[in-house]
């Protein structure tokens, strides 16, 4: 069996390239012998192996639409005849390598004979063993190479074919006959057949809307898009210009009967461009010729391919990384990338599913949710003035009569909780792996503590629970207005009305009619109803995300304004009003217990407006008692069915929706932008428009991944299989271009398009990779609040209601926020990494705050001397690189109590010189008034042999050596001590390098090299080395900034708005010195912090004695504000 | 070696004092832009033209069309007419000398999305770009801001990228002066920070170097690099800018004069040429007078904002507004007090100083019907020529603004469409 280099999953591919498992009609038969047989222990074998090949074609060529039986027949070496047998087979295309499973799907493979798998077992070896190998269509032009073997029982070798059999297949251009089928079609069938009459079932979300036909409602662009559909019902195996022309006739079993008369002039005329399009097909054949080649050499091959396989795919582990920041925020650990980049596909499939769990997860499902229901805009979802939750009704009323702000105190925490929901439930469900069906059928909603208090909630919390952790429950304390008693009159506090309060309630509502996001508060709030309206942006939105129907793009052509001005109820009888009303107003119906408050026919009959039930200018109505939905409008329903429920309605839509189809590809295609970062394309309707042709490509394509992605989460309904699927297809993992010739396509299709990170991943990600909590914070009253919200639209994000799509290429000002940003995280970040100790630091887990490239060695010692003439030694041991160092004696803490005049007392550090001692005894010393010694820094005096230092002062000796030397730094010193402060004098040593800083090779450069190498993996997510170019750059930057510190002449950091860090304080402080640090504002609406506290406790954060943290802030402002950091 | 050391780094900063200099290394600027700003106010929703630029007075045994003409009559402000309703007559009377008005606009559809993509692209089928964005396309996308959008329609069919903008717009100065806090103290050393951008630029080339590169890759990353080269002008823009406060004060809750403003300032400042101004709520299928008037109120504050502080700034003669909506609303109430979709529409468009203002194209009958014109004289013909759509005012708008010629527009052509001139 052939080794391989290390090769990318693409099992997508090989699904595609199989398509549908279908019936057929075999007609023709090909075997090819291999021209080889080998043993994989290296014996001689007899063994031979040969391809068979059955297909519809009898020409001997073949299409990718038509269907195909590849077998393998071979026989064994004799004395293996009657034992059983493990059969396996290897596809490559594209350089990869794909393992037949034994139900028949493919899995990358690594090329380790190891782990090869066979995809039958327990086969009978007979003189010619016949295995069935595929059964389907070959649905990608490109080249294919089939390897096979078999392992006998209890024997070790396996007999393999060394060489491959290729099979090829070139795509054709479009036929003449095509050109011709197209002008006949716009001329004769577009108008007087399909718009007037197919078009009535044929459509999104008509009858036939499953059926394999679908067209275009008329718009410039629709009479090739329904040639084209034409084209491709023709294409499905089974189907024929005949079956249509009878369907069509009303035979063959056609649900909507006869539509054209056999034998009439509708009938010539279909007839004639289904021929055509038959020719068309039959050319399309005639270009994809397949050869069967053993031993073709690829390199002589030169072979079409698709906009997908045109495509290099990114390593395991960079697709694990970049999942990893998208839905959890954090990179993964090395541990993680390792086991990923050893394993097969089905190891990332499983580190990818380990992703989907967790809080990061579910605020990434959140927010997800948000982009696309908008929940966030919602204005009002859970109304207090209401009395049908009695509980919330009370609170408002107790709140305001209390003489507080109820939206203050509770309406922003309750709003929020709300609104949050709907992510909450699709979180919920995806991560339990709950039947993704049940974001609509959840017979329950996700309610927070609070909300489960007010709405008399079902879950069980404990008390520890907070705002944002959810549980689903069931709504219990739901009233009708008949089972309340309320005060008489509403109440006022001084002039703000607290309104009703309920005194005592009766039976609440049974069976609260959930039906997961259908009657979600923030739904429902987003898209309300009016007497007008009548539910229909609900229903609008319904059918959008959950059908994928865009009711308002379904009949995107130009009306008159006559017929705008029928007033005889024109959604009902004028046909150009009918055509989106049939499909959105059954809909809205459903819709009916659901009042423009979001109450469930919160006066307990129904949820009809006031307007229809008494008209404003007297006149009858036609509204009777016990009605809940309109008498002039279509029943509640979906499609051409009409629900049976009365109570329920939501309920009952819920199910007849997750039963469709459509349901499944709407699935993906909300996902779509979420994992892809750009909205899918939409069919193009004008063909005149530049780049049709590609976008139509771009189109296809995908669609032809949607319905890819829909059967696998068909399969299950769990909805972790389709984002996995979807994450290891191309459009997630494609990284580099291997043709050119798709470009075009490529870019219309966004195929590989880095994702722009939205405000809530960029929050995640530098949360996670800094610690940086950035302008977020908690109030005591526990409301959190984001600038990262705030700016939301200024970063590329969504408000949910102006501004609703997410961009996903930067712009000037996208990036010059996302850069103010950075810039202002970098410096808490790094202040509060070295403040950790090493074991809790994210970043800084090779360096500390002191090292710096030159440096050597350092130490800092307690001078205990009391008297100047009380001399003792320090010493530090060190070694005396090649290029030469210096070695620098400092007062480390020089302190003076000045009264404006004097030092009332002061430390005072006195220093006789150094000496150099090597193992051998020999030793030298330097006097301060040695030749060699330089003192710098102001109060610094030198006396003779001997120096007092009273401030922040150093003597220095340079050394020059031929070859390194190992030796003990000795500093004789004495001091005088402050009495009234408990620390000793200390001094400090450091021996410093006097090599090229850029260049030189010490310790300390190599840590910081490693520390940036880490950094660059954790923060890009790209793997470099110590010698990297890139790695050079980055270590001249962190020099520049030490040099430009060091130039500053200060010893701290100046400017630090460490306090946009809201967790800054909470991660450096025990909770017990946080309560000294910070209370809670008199409104509980922000932190006063106590500088008395933090002045000292921020001392030593800040310090930057040596510069290094200044220089670590610019490698991070610098990583921070890359392109590889901002997207993923 | 100490020396060599200090020469080494000396020269490295030095090299980094050069990047706070961005005409050193980065890109060449053009000459500043000296033409018109476009700019759009989208009224989201679907405007009542009965009640601002299309007046009706109810008619005898036909059901009421405005409220306002049970008590009040039609007025004229030279030759414009309006309806006597919210802030309508200060605003006409205050600005008829620059204004024409295109009534009779038939959006031909009566679906939100679509009535916006028609008004704002001139067709129904999507994939055309906004007018707002042809102009910037064809007059300064180099620019860092050359399109503006507060969330309106603007759509631009990859010829650039519209700068999206919402609410904390106001908040723009303390986030976009690059490296600096909103009191201009440096975040990171000024000279590291240059330093910093240099190596983004020389990264970012270098990687576009990569001929392998995805095109949505490449085009992810030749963005970034536009934007690292417009980070200066944006920051020496942002300090023009008033504060968060200040923003506040000015506009006493009327976004759209934060949003005029910032447009302005961003016109002066030469980072921008265009932009779509959007207000929403229209869509007032109940209570329409009260709400539309609210409504109205806020857009012709906001007009008279825009040319008043346009004045100020010295560039009102460069502007050209064009006001607009989806569509407009029925010429009766619903049982809600409220109005439904109704395709005729009209449009605003406003210069100082030009020739075509100060009066009216296109009619409506009494029940706001559009009226078929005469070609030659755009006057109401019984056998007119045409009936107004948006592509006649957008294939105008187009010429007017010499965008018909431009390289960009060829993609884009309103076909069957024609000429209309309504701007001699």
């Amino acid at each position: 069996m052939p080794q391989t280099s290390k090769t990318s999953h693409g099992l997508f591919l090989l699904v595609m390239l199989l398509g549908a498992m279908i019936g057929r009609a075999q007609a023709d038969s090909s075997t090819l012998a291999f021209a080889s047989a080998a043993a994989s222990d290296g014996s001689k074998t007899a063994s031979r192996f040969a391809l068979q090949l059955e297909s519809t074609s009898s020409t001997g060529r073949l299409s990718t639409q038509q269907l195909l039986d590849i077998a393998i027949a071979f026989t064994p070496d004799p004395h293996e005849t009657d034992l059983k047998a493990a059969v396996f087979a290897v596809v490559v295309k594209n350089n990869a390598f794909y393992l037949l499973r034994p139900d028949r799907r493919f899995t990358p493979w690594n090329g380790d004979i190891g782990t090869l798998l066979p995809f039958a077992e327990d086969v009978t070896l007979a003189d010619t063993t016949r295995v069935q190998l595929l059964t389907g269509k070959l649905s990608e032009p490109g080249e294919y190479q089939i390897f096979v073997a078999y392992s006998a029982q209890n024997q070790a070798a396996l007999k393999f074919t060394p060489q491959p059999a290729v099979l090829l297949l070139e795509p054709a251009e479009q036929s003449p006959e095509k050109e011709e089928a197209a002008r006949l079609y716009q001329s004769n069938l577009e108008r007087s057949i399909v718009q007037s009459r197919c078009i009535l079932c044929h459509v999104e979300g008509g009858v036939a809307r499953n059926a394999n036909l679908k067209f275009q409602r008329s718009m410039s662009g629709s009479a090739l898009n329904n040639l084209n559909s034409l084209s491709a019902y023709l294409d499905i195996a089974g189907n024929s210009a005949e079956t249509l022309l009878t369907k069509a006739s009303g035979g063959g079993g056609h649900p909507g009967g006869q539509q054209i008369v056999r034998g009439g002039a509708d009938y010539a005329a279909l007839e004639q461009v289904l021929k055509l399009l038959e020719a068309d097909q039959s050319a399309r054949l005639q270009g994809l010729v397949y050869r069967f080649e053993p031993g073709q050499s690829l390199s002589q091959v030169t072979s079409a391919t698709s906009l997908l396989a045109a495509v290099e795919l990114a390593p395991r582990e960079a697709t694990l990384r970049r999942a990893s920041i998208l839905m959890s925020g954090h990179a993964p650990s090395a541990e993680q990338l390792a086991a990923v980049r050893d394993g097969d596909d089905n190891t990332l499939r499983a580190a990818l599913r380990g992703l989907m769990s967790g809080p990061r997860f579910r605020d990434f499902v959140v927010d997800v949710t948000n982009e696309r229901l908008l929940t966030r805009g919602s204005v009002d979802p859970l109304n207090s003035n209401f009395i049908n939750f009695p509980r919330l009704r009370n609170l408002h009323y107790d709140t305001v009569m209390a003489g507080k702000d109820y939206w203050q105190e509770y309406g922003h925490r309750l709003k929020e909780s709300a609104i949050r929901a709907s992510g909450e439930l699709v979180a919920h469900v995806i991560i339990g792996e709950l039947p993704y069906s049940e974001i609509l059928t959840a017979n329950y909603m996700m309610m927070n503590p609070l909300l489960n208090h007010y709405l008399g909630g079902t879950a069980n919390f404990p008390p520890t629970a907070g705002d944002k952790d959810f549980l689903p429950a069931r709504i219990t304390q739901y009233y009708f207005p008949p089972e309340l008693v309320r005060s008489d009159e509403r109440e006022f506090f001084g002039s703000v009305e607290a309104g009703h309060k309920v005194l005592s309630t009766r039976t609440p509502l049974a069976d609260y009619p959930h039906a997961g996001l259908l009657t979600d508060f923030g739904f429902l709030s987003r898209y309300p109803t009016t007497a007008t309206n009548r539910n229909r942006a609900r229903a609008r939105w319904t059918l959008y995300h959950f059908l994928g129907i865009d009711i308002e793009k379904s009949s995107q052509r130009p009306l008159d304004e006559a017929s705008l001005s029928d007033r005889n109820n024109p959604t009902m009888n004028n046909p150009n009003c009918a055509v989106c009303h049939t499909v959105l107003d059954p809909v809205a119906g459903a819709f009916q217990n659901w009042s423009e408050w979001n109450m469930y026919r919160e006066n307990g009959y129904d949820a009809l407006d006031h307007f229809y039930k008494f008209p404003a200018d007297g006149s009858a109505s036609a509204y009777r008692q016990g009605d809940l939905w309109y008498r002039d409008m279509r029943l509640p329903g979906l499609f051409e069915t009409t629900l049976t429920s009365r109570d329920a309605t939501l309920r009952e839509l819920a199910s007849r929706i997750a039963r469709e189809p459509a349901f499944l590809t709407a699935a993906v295609r909300f996902w779509w932008p979420a994992i892809f970062g750009e909205n899918p394309v939409v069919l193009p309707s004008v063909e005149s428009d530049e780049g049709f042709a590609e976008k139509s490509a771009a189109y296809a394509a995908q669609q032809a991944s949607v319905a890819a992605f829909a059967r696998v989460l068909g399969e299950r309904g769990n909805a972790k299989d389709m984002l996995v699927e979807m994450m290891m297809s191309p459009w997630f993992t494609a990284q580099s271009a291997t043709r050119h010739e798709f470009r075009a396509v490529q870019l219309q299709a966004s195929l590989g398009a880095p994702r722009l990170l939205g405000p809530a991943q960029l929050a995640a990600k530098t949360l996670e990779l800094t610690g940086v909590n950035w302008r977020t914070t908690t109030s005591p009253a526990g409301r959190t609040w984001s600038d990262y919200e705030n700016m939301s639209v200024m970063l590329g994000g969504i408000d949910s209601i102006t501004v609703l799509e997410r961009a996903s290429v930067l712009t000037p000002t996208i990036l010059a926020v996302q850069q103010s940003i950075m810039a202002e995280v970098a410096c808490p970040a790094v202040v509060k990494d070295f403040a950790l100790d090493e074991n809790s630091r994210r970043m800084f887990t090779l360096v500390d705050a002191s090292v710096t490239p030159l440096l050597l060695d350092s130490g800092t010692f307690d001078v205990t001397s009391t008297a100047r003439t009380q001399w003792q030694e320090v010493r530090l041991p060190t070694r005396i690189p090649v290029e030469g160092a210096s070695i620098t004696v400092s007062f480390a803490n020089p302190y003076c109590d000045y009264d404006g005049t004097k030092c009332l007392e002061q430390r005072v550090l006195y220093l006789q010189g150094v000496s150099l001692r090597h193992a051998s005894g020999a030793q030298l010393r330097f006097s301060m008034n040695a030749p060699e010694v330089r003192v710098s820094g102001d109060n610094c005096y030198v006396q003779g042999s001997e120096a007092v230092f009273y401030s922040s002062c150093k003597m220095t000796v340079a050394l020059q050596l031929d070859s390194p030397l190992d030796i003990e730094v000795i500093a004789h010193l004495s001091a005088q001590q402050a009495p009234s402060r408990t620390e000793p004098v200390r001094a400090t040593i450091e021996v410093v390098s006097q090599g090229n800083i850029l260049t030189v090779s010490t310790p300390n450069s190599r840590a910081i090299k490693e520390q940036i190498v880490a950094l660059v993996a954790d923060f890009h997510g790209r793997t470099v080395t110590v010698e990297s170019p890139e790695v050079a750059q980055i270590y001249g930057l962190f020099v520049v900034a030490l040099e430009r510190a060091r130039l500053s002449g200060k010893q701290q950091i100046d400017v630090c708005h460490w306090y946009t860090d809201g967790n800054f304080l909470s991660d450096l402080l025990t909770p017990a010195q946080l309560r000294l640090a910070r209370r809670p504002s008199p409104n509980g609406d922000w932190w006063q912090d106590d500088w008395t506290y933090l002045g000292p406790a921020m001392q030593p954060w800040m310090s930057d004695a040596f510069g290094a943290k200044r220089a670590w802030i610019a490698v991070l402002a610098y990583l921070m504000t890359h392109f590889d950091y901002v997207h993923e | 070696m100490v020396k060599n050391r200090r020469q080494f780094l000396n020269s490295l900063l030095i090299a980094g004092a050069a990047m706070a200099h961005p005409r050193l290394v980065l890109a060449n600027e053009p000459a500043p832009f000296s033409g018109k700003f476009v700019l759009t106010l989208q009224a989201r929703g679907g405007w009542d033209v009965t009640c601002f630029c299309d007046p009706k007075e109810n008619q005898p045994g036909l059901a009421p069309i405005t409220q306002w003409s049970t008590s009040e009559r039609t007025q004229t402000a030279g030759g414009i007419v309006y309806a006597p309703f919210a802030k309508n007559r200060e605003f006409f009377e205050r600005h008829h000398r620059a204004l024409l008005v295109i009534n009779g606009v038939d959006a031909q559809t009566n679906a939100h999305s679509i009535g916006e993509t028609a008004n704002w692209s001139g067709r129904l089928a999507d994939g055309y770009p906004s007018l707002t964005a042809l102009y910037a396309a064809a007059n300064a996308p180099q620019l860092p801001m050359a399109y503006l959008s507060f969330g309106a329609w603007s759509k631009a069919a990859a010829l650039l990228r519209p700068t999206m903008l919402g609410h904390s717009v106001t908040q723009m100065r303390g986030f976009m002066l690059a490296g600096r806090d909103d009191q201009g103290q440096a975040l990171v050393d000024p000279t590291v920070w240059s330093l910093i951008r240099k190596m983004h630029v020389d990264d970012t080339q270098s990687m576009l170097a990569d001929d392998t590169l995805l095109p949505a890759r490449n085009r992810s990353m030749d963005a970034y690099l536009q934007a690292l080269k417009s980070s200066e002008a944006l920051s020496r823009f942002a300090e023009s800018l008033p504060s968060n406060t200040e923003f506040q004060a000015l506009s006493r809750g009327n976004q759209l004069i934060n949003q005029v403003h910032f447009a302005l300032l961003a016109f002066k400042a030469g980072v921008s040429v265009s932009a779509d101004l959007v207000d929403g709520g229209y869509d007032t299928h109940a209570n329409n007078d009260a709400q539309q008037a609210t409504l109205l109120g806020k857009l012709t504050d906001a007009i008279d904002y825009l040319w008043r502080s346009a004045e100020q700034l010295g560039i009102a003669e460069r502007i050209l507004l064009v006001v607009g909506s989806d569509f407009s609303r029925t010429p009766h109430y619903n049982s809600g007090n409220g109005k439904d979709h109704w395709p005729v529409g009209s449009y605003l468009v406003m210069e100082k100083g030009a020739p075509f203002t100060n009066r009216m194209i296109g009619k409506t009958d009494e029940r706001q019907n559009a009226l078929s014109l005469d070609l030659s004289t755009l006057n109401p013909a019984a056998r007119g020529n045409i009936k107004l759509n948006p592509a006649h005012v957008q294939k105008a708008l187009r010429r007017y603004l010499n965008l018909d010629t431009a390289s960009v527009t060829r993609a884009f052509p309103l076909i069957n469409t024609e000429q209309v001139d309504f701007f001699s």
